[in-house]
């Protein structure tokens, strides 16, 4: 997958729970090389948006591309995304290190491989000198470096990062969105990162799409008229 | 190594290098020295035959492992939905058979701890080693028949339920349901409608078992129809938690 082409191809795809529409005939575009920002108020539908094209809830109706692979393709899906879960649980009394080396095994990386790898990626987000401390004694910061790391432990063509500064201070924010901006950078990679505010979509993405109510109000470049249609949806 | 093996050693670390593991063996070990005090002290008033005081070791073996099984496969899927570490699991490219069968594998070793540690006391209150064999032999054969029949439908529920109290509740109280039988009097149980459900219900089929191989001491072939309904079980319970392992879900009907 080069720049510029299609990592992401959303169509027509709508969710309904229990008679109540999450997402309605969805479609949209996002690009290798870029970093799409999926911008929208609580409950637009984000991250149901997010587990379907991660193949672990099914589209009512539909279809996508993640990667040049379909919904019927979900284990290569699986093996060419990393993804960072709003709301990931970590095991406390795990360390990080062991945790990223399991990630790292379960794509099938031989135990000395997935232990470099992991010790590579625990350095890109600077949890190096953190390694073999338990999870459970991480700030909330942390384990977003953490997830982020996880994220990337299968060296993934298309990333997807559901509200990666929820929850973080203003410092903390700036330090993970510069994080993601070098490392889409560096990696060539496809990045789909998930929102709830106008400026963290300004300042590091190439294209927006705005969610309001499960429907798509906006799909262009992040500068052209986004701040205008995001104030109306949100007020 | 494949991607079952991969999650059954991360559950055993977890469990028995950072986990209540080694306390639990320990707490397990306590509780058999207890009770090999108790009937080696019963032995020598002759209150108790050996063969009685082994037929209550392998008992205790079985059912503290697969009450070992049960709440560690309970936990297994609705616990990791209650603990948010679901949604990454779900995200790789293992598949839900792989991660539910490393995790039964992993919770397995809970019957062989108990397992094992029974052995010394089976050594110590047995009379002669065909009886202990005999012994070693029912509770391994039983213990790991009752240990895939109920970590598998505890699997099963764990997948299927929406929280871990869910799972835990519906578990025990299955266990708790089929052990009814084992509480009625043998002349209820004598007729043949209670002698069917006595073979057909796993837990009642083991309590004949142990009577009848290590404390009556009958021949294996005149008992073995008896195996039928553990077995059946265990095929039944594996069969359920395969077909559901393979459609896992982040919540239940999403």
């Amino acid at each position: 997958m080069h720049s510029g082409q299609p990592a992401i191809v959303c169509t027509s795809i709508s969710k309904t729970y229990q008679g109540q529409t999450a997402l309605a005939d969805v479609s949209f575009t996002a690009y290798a090389g870029q970093v799409t920002g999926l911008l929208g108020p609580n409950g637009a539908g984000k991250t149901t948006l997010i587990r379907i094209v991660t193949t672990i809830v099914k589209p009512s109706a539909g279809t996508y591309q993640v990667a040049g692979f379909g919904p019927d393709q979900a284990i290569d899906i699986r093996a060419r995304i990393g993804v960072m879960p709003e709301s990931a649980g970590y095991p406390k009394r795990t360390r990080a290190i062991d945790l990223l080396t399991y990630h790292g095994r379960l794509y099938g990386a031989p135990a000395d491989e997935a232990r470099a790898n992991a010790m590579e990626m625990l350095m890109a987000v600077g949890l190096a000198d953190r390694r073999t401390d338990r999870i459970g004694t991480y700030s909330r910061g942390m384990r977003q470096r953490l997830g982020l790391a996880r994220a990337l432990m299968n060296n993934p063509r298309v990333v997807f990062l559901d509200e990666p500064t929820l929850g973080l201070d203003p410092a903390g924010q700036q330090g993970i969105l510069e994080l993601i901006d070098e490392l889409a950078a560096q990696r060539d990679v496809a990045v789909l990162l998930t929102s709830h505010l106008l400026a963290e979509i300004q300042g590091i993405c190439d294209r927006a799409v705005i969610l309001d109510h499960g429907r798509v109000v906006f799909d262009a470049e992040a500068t052209q008229g986004l701040s205008e249609i995001f104030h109306k949806v949100t007020t | 190594m494949s991607a079952t093996a991969i999650v059954a050693r991360e559950e055993i670390s977890e469990t028995w290098l950072r986990g209540w593991g080694p306390w639990l063996a320990a707490v397990v070990a306590l509780t058999f020295s207890g009770t090999a005090i108790a009937l080696g002290y019963s032995s020598q008033l002759n209150l108790l035959d050996a063969r009685e005081g082994l037929a209550v070791v392998v008992r205790m073996s079985i059912g503290v492992g697969v009450l070992l099984v049960v709440l560690s496969m309970a936990d297994s899927i609705s616990g990791m939905r209650d603990r948010s570490t679901l949604e990454p699991m779900l995200l790789t490219p293992v598949s839900g058979t792989s991660l539910v069968g490393g995790k039964l594998a992993a919770a397995g070793l809970g019957w062989l701890v108990a397992f094992v540690v029974s052995l010394p006391y089976l050594y110590v209150l047995g009379d002669g080693l065909g009886r202990i064999a005999v012994a070693i032999g029912v509770s391994a054969v039983l213990g790991a028949l009752l240990s895939i029949t109920f970590g598998a439908a505890a699997a099963f529920l764990s997948i299927r339920s929406r929280t871990n109290l869910q799972t835990l509740g519906l578990g025990l109280g299955g266990l708790a349901f089929l052990s009814i039988p084992l509480l009625l009097p043998a002349s209820v149980m004598s007729n043949p409608v209670g002698e069917l459900i006595a073979r057909a219900d796993p837990l009642s089929a083991a309590q004949h078992i142990i009577g009848s191989l290590i404390i009556d001491q009958n021949s294996l072939a005149s008992e073995i129809s008896w195996f039928l309904g553990p077995v059946v079980a265990a095929i039944v319970a594996s069969w359920l938690a395969w077909r559901s392992a393979a459609f896992i879900q982040l919540e239940p009907g999403s």
